[in-house]
């Protein structure tokens, strides 16, 4: 119908300063436009400057960053050379962001109301309604609960999904043609995600608004988005209708990013263990808990503990050795406290929880070394977990000098061995973990885990912070590391795909209590809860497959 | 609300063993000092004449003949009831002497946090507009400058250039400590700038420091993708949180305008508390020296409670910690 580009990117390059004189692009001569109403998804690893595209839709750089040439026109305007007036009324009035922190992306002091009716107000968006009953109108169509409630409440308030509703809905206020989002949704759990997503799809198919959905995952990119764009090192690599893409992708890039999306698959581990040996590394027998219930209340109010923030109830699993039992929850199920529970990071496990026969005392710190040694731990941030002062040598040798009494000569050899295990280059030792990428930090942290020759790992969501490929990697030296070493794991993610991947048995979690807990495919394929049924709809309904046949239904 | 008032519960319990501590320091300042209150503020030459049994009978009308604890409880009741007793030679009421003083000083320290106050969040939210534009960089440097340069030197700057030089001011107050709070407010003009040159550059750097802070968040940057207005942005987006760091910095002000008042009366002769002090120490008054030391620590306290509430008011988030106690 209308022929005109809404938007048109011409020979775009943003560069960041990286010295005094220095500068590096971020987003290296790209040109494409994009159709009024269409959707458009931009695809990539972090670092590929996708962000950094996505802000320049409004005009915006962060400081540091510039644009080096190019120019982008939406409804023939070029945005660039906006005045600051019109720029002012361009951000927000016609093109909207929804930036990717939703947490943090909420004005501490400002209640949600406050949030709305400035936007209200700078943007003449009231329409005649008086300002507030407009605000309360988009909180409603963001379907959250209680509008006038909302209105009142400070950002601290909400849960992750109500905030990104809010965010959703001050970008969506005034009307904007455009709607650019960030990662909208990697900060929320799985089925809020789908909620959410379901919600943006509604609005902008009626009101025909044109989206550009930036994502490093592949599966709500093929959900959302008609035609895709894949990104790498600020280069437009492909450039398709997204099931072309997905299906038939024509670089090794693209290629190696759809393959290393994690999907569902019943026969996900092709030789499920027999359950014949009896031997159990670890065992838990209705296992209650809640924060604070050891502490005499008159204590916990000094020390000012928010009261039972997370409790589990009759708790039973067991692990055996060289298995791997996936937890799957959301975020409050309680999976992270069971796992500190284990770790003996937080007391009060009662003698329930049992290792090598043996109950293991509440806390890490009144467990023998040798107990120590074998029940190692791996974070989700190895960015916090790894001491920054220290070098890779050091935060590997560590466990080697304190548990096996190796000097420090000898330590060298052995470290480099593990390190190798990990595919990681001998030339790291010197280096600090603030010189590593995500990836190389957190298969640092594994090492260390390995040095000291554990029986036990517990691992929680250890690969959230990563990007797809290098998650896929991680992984693969994790599966690879038990086998040569015979090692359990306690596999903790609110991913389903990857514990599936992973894990020869899964727990599900929700609110403290088990939903089901069974071997993986009888999970996968038959699960007894409903609870199970909807995470796993949240998953396959966000596939690339299910794309696939929808597209081609339509075509 | 029940939970705020908990928490004032706490720090005034708290503020009772910080008062009973100051009271104590201070009772042992001027008990290990050599001689007594007694020998110390009779001059030398009268005490000679003076029979020893007559002096052993004004030890014991001033209960200086009891032992040290004995005299520590006393002096502490005293403090806490806020009866600050008789001078040691005239026997006037402490309260009488050093009501004016501590108005005055109190008027001088008032006005210069407010005004200091207030320039300093202008100049934070002027800076803001643009950080490190050019006058960012000038304030920026400006109050480095000033940061660096001690309470007294600015004063006597202060008295040459605005008194000698221009002739605009007095150099010295003439004023009585009794005078109206009107010719004192006036008089306290030079006095007020110099206080604040120091502890506005201090405050301009936390905030500064802040604003920063804040302008580099998400919650910023969403509002400038949503076309909020600079200033609207630098006012009401990044200035409530980033006051919360210089609240604290300027409840240490407080407590630093009572000492650096000391400095600043004496070089403008302002009559304040500060003058009170040093007379007093050198006369060995011992009632007043506690006296005015017990509510300097107070008005610190005070100071640092009126800070907290503050925060409590910027964020909500505090607010709802305190709820969930």
């Amino acid at each position: 119908m209308n022929q005109i580009p809404h938007i048109e990117v011409r020979n775009l390059t943003l560069v960041y300063k990286t010295g005094p004189t220095t500068e590096l692009p971020a987003v290296d001569d790209v040109s494409f436009s994009i159709m009024k109403g269409s959707t458009l998804g931009i695809v990539g690893e972090s670092g590929c400057g996708k962000s950094s595209l996505s802000r320049a839709f409004l005009a915006y750089t962060r400081p540091g960053a510039r644009i080096a040439q190019g120019a982008i026109t939406v409804s023939g305007a070029d945005i660039f050379n906006l005045g600051n007036s019109s720029l002012l009324k361009f951000r927000g009035g016609q093109a909207a962001m929804v930036p990717q922190n939703p947490l943090s992306s909420l004005t501490p002091h400002r209640t949600i109301g406050e949030h709305l009716t400035e936007l209200v107000r700078q943007h003449n968006a009231a329409g005649g309604l008086p300002v507030k009953n407009k605000a309360l109108d988009i909180l409603a169509d963001m379907e959250l609960p209680d509008p006038a409630a909302i209105f009142d409440r400070y950002p601290h308030q909400l849960s992750g999904g109500q905030r990104q509703r809010v965010v959703i809905a001050a970008a969506l206020v005034a009307e904007p043609e455009l709607i650019v989002l960030d990662e909208p949704t990697t900060a929320l759990d799985k089925t809020v995600e789908s909620n959410v997503l379901d919600l943006i799809s509604r609005l902008q198919k009626r009101t025909k608004t044109t989206l550009i959905y930036v994502s490093h995952d592949l599966n709500v990119v093929a959900r959302m988005c008609e035609r895709v764009l894949v990104m790498q090192d600020g280069r437009v690599v492909e450039d398709g209708p997204t099931w072309e893409v997905f299906n038939n992708p024509k670089t090794e890039y693209a290629r190696a990013l759809i393959s290393a999306i994690p999907k569902l698959k019943s026969d996900a581990r092709p030789e499920p263990l027999t359950v014949a040996s009896e031997a159990r590394v670890l065992t838990i027998r209705n296992l209650d808990f809640t924060y604070g219930a050891s502490r005499p209340n008159v204590l916990r109010r000094i020390l000012r503990r928010p009261a039972a923030a997370s409790t589990l109830s009759d708790i039973s699993l067991s692990i055996s050795p060289g298995s791997t039992l996936g937890i799957v929850g959301e975020s409050g199920s309680g999976k992270s406290t069971l796992a500190s529970l284990v770790a003996g990071l937080v007391d009060g496990n009662g003698g329930k929880i049992v290792f090598d026969g043996k109950p293991l005392s509440g806390l890490a710190v009144d467990r023998s070394r040798e107990l120590r040694r074998r029940i190692q731990m791996i974070f989700q941030d190895p960015a916090s977990s790894l001491n920054p002062q220290h070098t890779v040598e050091e935060i590997v040798s560590r466990p080697l000098q304190m548990f096996f009494g190796i000097t420090r000569a000898a330590c060298r050899d052995r470290v480099v061995e593990l390190l190798e295990e990990l595919d990681l280059n001998a030339g790291l030792l010197a280096r600090s973990p603030r010189q590593l990428s995500g990836g190389q930090q957190q298969r640092v942290a594994i090492a260390r885990a390995f040095a000291c020759k554990p029986d036990l790992v517990l691992c929680d969501e250890v690969t959230s912070a990563l990007d797809v490929t290098v998650q896929a990697q991680v992984l693969k030296q994790m599966k690879r590391l038990q086998r040569e070493h015979n090692t359990a794991y306690l596999f903790i993610s609110h991913d389903l795909p990857v514990v599936a991947d992973m894990s020869d048995q899964i727990l599900v979690l929700e609110k403290g209590e088990i939903r089901d807990y069974a071997d993986t495919g009888t999970i996968l394929t038959n699960p007894n809860s409903a609870y199970t049924r909807k995470l796993l709809e949240a998953f396959s309904s966000a596939s690339i497959h299910t794309t696939q046949r929808t597209s081609k239904h339509v075509s | 609300m029940i939970q705020i008032l908990e928490m004032m519960g706490r720090r005034l319990l708290m503020s009772f063993f910080i008062l009973s501590f100051t009271a104590l320091i201070v009772f042992l300042g001027t008990e290990v000092l050599p001689g007594d209150a007694l020998t110390a503020t009779i001059p030398a030459d009268e005490l000679a004449f003076m029979p020893a049994q007559q002096i052993e009978d004004m030890r014991r009308e001033l209960g200086l003949d009891r032992s040290i604890p004995v005299r520590f409880l006393e002096v502490w009741t005293r403090l806490m009831t806020f009866d600050f007793g008789t001078t040691i030679i005239k026997r006037e009421p402490v309260f009488d002497r050093i009501m004016h003083p501590m108005v005055n000083s109190a008027i001088l320290a008032g006005v210069a946090l407010i005004v200091m106050l207030v320039i300093v969040i202008t100049l934070g939210v002027l800076a803001s507009f643009k950080p490190g534009g050019r006058l960012d960089n000038a304030i920026s440097t400006t109050t480095l400058f000033t940061y660096s340069m001690p309470d007294f030197v600015v004063s006597n700057i202060f008295v040459i250039v605005f008194a000698v030089w221009l002739g605009l001011l007095p150099a010295v107050i003439l004023a009585p400590t009794n005078a109206p709070k009107l010719t004192i407010l006036a008089a306290a003009i030079l006095p007020v700038i110099a206080l604040c040159v120091h502890g506005a550059a201090y405050q301009f750097r936390l905030l500064r420091a802040g604003m920063m802070e804040a302008l580099n968040s998400d919650y910023v940057e969403r509002a400038r993708l949503a076309g909020i207005p600079t200033w609207r942005i630098s006012i009401m987006h990044a200035l409530p949180s980033a006051m919360i760091p210089m609240l604290s910095g300027t409840a240490t002000f407080v407590a630093g305008l009572l000492s650096g008042s000391v400095v600043v009366e004496a070089v403008f002769k302002y009559p304040g508390a500060g003058g009170e002090l040093l007379r007093a120490i050198s006369q060995r008054e011992i009632p007043t020296v506690q006296a005015i030391a017990f509510l300097a620590a107070l008005a610190v306290i005070v100071a640092n409670l009126i800070a907290d509430l503050a925060i409590l008011a910027l964020d909500p988030r505090v607010r709802t910690r305190f709820q969930n106690g």
